[in-house]
């Protein structure tokens, strides 16, 4: 009955006055309006008419959203969250036998969190028995890829979608002895693609001192051919066997000894060091990476004083944020040039939606990641023949091993 | 005006712009409320401003609040340059807080307006080219969106469902959790 009369209320002053409905503005403003919607109210929004269907299903739609996207995470830095529990330990043991193959997102705000609220649930699924163990995630433009040590995903946590990659006949994973875990993921600008790369061993030999590996890359676009395909670049050495590459700019760098790199705001690769352990001091030594992938000098850049290693995550105003291990922390860039690091989060103390309880059991460690929210497809249909063997995603190992040989 | 050229800055700063709406009120503006919109900006720029602005799109009404807004924000832009060049001491800072929050109050009494008024600003702001103020439209009318089923939107926003119920009832099916 109320709802009769609202509608021919509705009617009535739509017929009095030239009142502006919503399709009568151009798509160009809805376009200004929807974009500022959480990918949830968005999909919600696609079926409200024909036209919106259509505006909010164009690519250009998921481009403009992403960059307003972009455009907010300066204002309010947003991070990914992954808790990674364990299914059984055994007492003595310092590695859990099994970990769980539950696989789930939240979403943190520091604003949002400063009010209390929770970290935001966004999705999650278990692929029961699949794997043993997750490795570090990487994210860009709101997809994660989650690595394990039998299985690559894809997941846009933000629409629901995932993705398992196909298994590889170069590398393995079900034979620990030849594979190897290094994968990396990131946009290749050249083509506007969603790339997945990974090392593999192309054959292993014994040598004199140490085996001698010769090392391959293949390439896995979304959506595109659906399989892994070889690239013509190759792998001037053999990388270190457990990694998450880092990318930058369609450029994947993958390490060679075990340090400690991390990628600063898509622009910057990090080398972080302990370096004064008497004064607990740890440097960070940044890279530019220009859009052809053309690299600067390194250059000592931060100093800060914390007695362990930490991973810079991003730069939010004039605060750089580190993490390490369930906690977040900060650095003040415009405070003194050594200062200490203050907590902005610990992740194991924070609210998660839809848990009662603070604490989580069997709780191994977090993965994080800034994070983006995002309309981008996994499962868009294979359009354009895969532009792979152009091989867009290179390696610059040896600036690294320059570096790391220091 | 011949101020535009004379190089005499203090003229320049006081200098009028006449803008005519389009039931032919005259509202005579600062320049520099008037370059908050970049569509002014430009024909100011490419000094053909003498005899008036002819806003064909605008209704006197509309053009009103718009000149509101773009005074406040003037004001706003002015003070901030003041700030970076004379002050840079905590008490200023405090006075600069103070004004943000009195800008963002002035922001959201602003919004305060029916549908059809929020619509027109729209294409008022889109069509004048004034960032903040389209931003601040855009963003009302998201937030009466974000969180409503499409039957609620549909509603508050007078739009036909011209989905066949076959075409709804599949985009639902591919993301039901976001209708729950």
């Amino acid at each position: 009955m109320d709802a009769a009369i609202n509608i021919m209320k509705t009617r009535k002053r739509k017929a009095s006055a030239p009142e502006a409905p919503f399709p009568e503005l151009s798509e160009e403003i809805i376009i200004k309006i929807l974009v500022r919607l959480p990918v949830k109210s968005i999909l919600r929004c696609r079926s409200v008419c024909k036209a919106w269907l259509a505006t909010i299903s164009d690519p250009t739609f998921t481009g403009a959203h992403l960059r307003h996207s972009a455009a907010r995470w300066e204002q309010d830095p947003t991070f990914i969250i992954t808790p990674i529990t364990y299914d059984r330990l055994i007492p003595g043991n310092t590695q859990p036998t099994s970990f769980s193959n539950h696989i789930s997102f939240y979403q943190w705000q520091q604003s949002s969190a400063s009010n209390g609220a929770a970290a935001r649930f966004l999705h999650a699924k278990d692929f029961a028995g699949e794997f043993n163990r997750q490795c570090h995630s990487a994210h860009c433009d709101g997809l994660v890829l989650a690595p394990t040590d039998t299985k690559l995903y894809l997941f846009n946590p933000a629409t629901r979608e995932s993705i398992t990659l196909p298994d590889s006949e170069r590398n393995n994973l079900r034979y620990p002895a030849k594979a190897c875990h290094c994968a990396g993921f990131g946009l290749d600008p050249r083509t506007g693609k969603y790339k997945v790369v990974q090392a593999f061993y192309r054959c292993i030999s014994a040598g004199f001192l140490s085996d001698v590996y010769l090392m391959g890359m293949e390439v896995f676009t979304v959506g595109g051919t659906g399989v892994w395909t070889e690239m013509m670049s190759r792998l001037p050495y053999p990388v270190l066997r457990w990694q998450t590459g880092l990318h930058v700019k369609g450029f994947m760098y993958c390490r060679l000894t075990l340090r400690s790199t991390d990628v600063l705001h898509d622009r910057e690769l990090c080398l972080t060091a302990c370096t004064d352990d008497k004064n607990k001091t740890v440097t960070i030594w940044t890279m530019p990476v220009d859009d052809d992938g053309g690299q600067g000098q390194w250059e000592r850049r931060y100093s800060v004083r914390f007695q362990n290693i930490c991973h810079p995550m991003a730069l939010a105003g004039s605060r750089l944020l580190l993490w390490r291990g369930s906690v977040l922390y900060g650095h003040d860039l415009a405070g003194t040039s050594e200062s200490e690091l203050t907590t902005v989060c610990k992740l194991d103390r924070i609210r998660y939606q839809g848990r009662r309880k603070r604490k989580w059991n069997n709780l191994w460690t977090f993965n994080v990641n800034p994070y983006t929210e995002s309309l981008v497809r996994l499962t868009a249909a294979a359009g354009e023949p895969s532009e792979s063997r152009r091989a867009a995603l290179l390696l610059h190992g040896e600036e690294l091993l320059r570096m790391l040989g220091d | 005006m011949a101020s535009a050229g004379s190089g005499d800055e203090k003229a320049a700063a006081a200098a009028m712009i006449t803008l005519i709406s389009s039931d032919n009120e005259k509202f005579e503006v600062t320049e520099a409320t008037a370059t908050l919109s970049q569509t002014i900006r430009h024909m100011i720029e490419d000094g053909c401003t003498d005899g008036g602005v002819p806003l064909p799109n605008v209704t006197s009404k509309i053009l009103a609040r718009v000149i509101e807004y773009c005074k406040k924000h003037a004001t706003a832009a002015a003070g901030e340059e003041g700030s970076s060049s004379s002050f840079s001491d905590a008490a200023f800072l405090e006075v600069d807080r103070a004004f943000l929050e009195e800008l963002e109050e002035f922001d959201d009494a602003f919004l305060e307006v029916d549908r059809a008024t929020l619509f027109d600003l729209i294409l008022a702001a889109n069509y004048l080219d004034i960032k903040g103020l389209l931003n601040l439209t855009c963003q009302k009318v998201a937030d009466s969106v974000k969180g409503k089923t499409p039957e609620q939107i549909r509603e508050m926003y007078n739009i036909v469902n011209d989905l066949t119920p076959e075409e709804e009832a599949e985009i639902r099916r591919e993301t039901q959790w976001a209708f729950e």
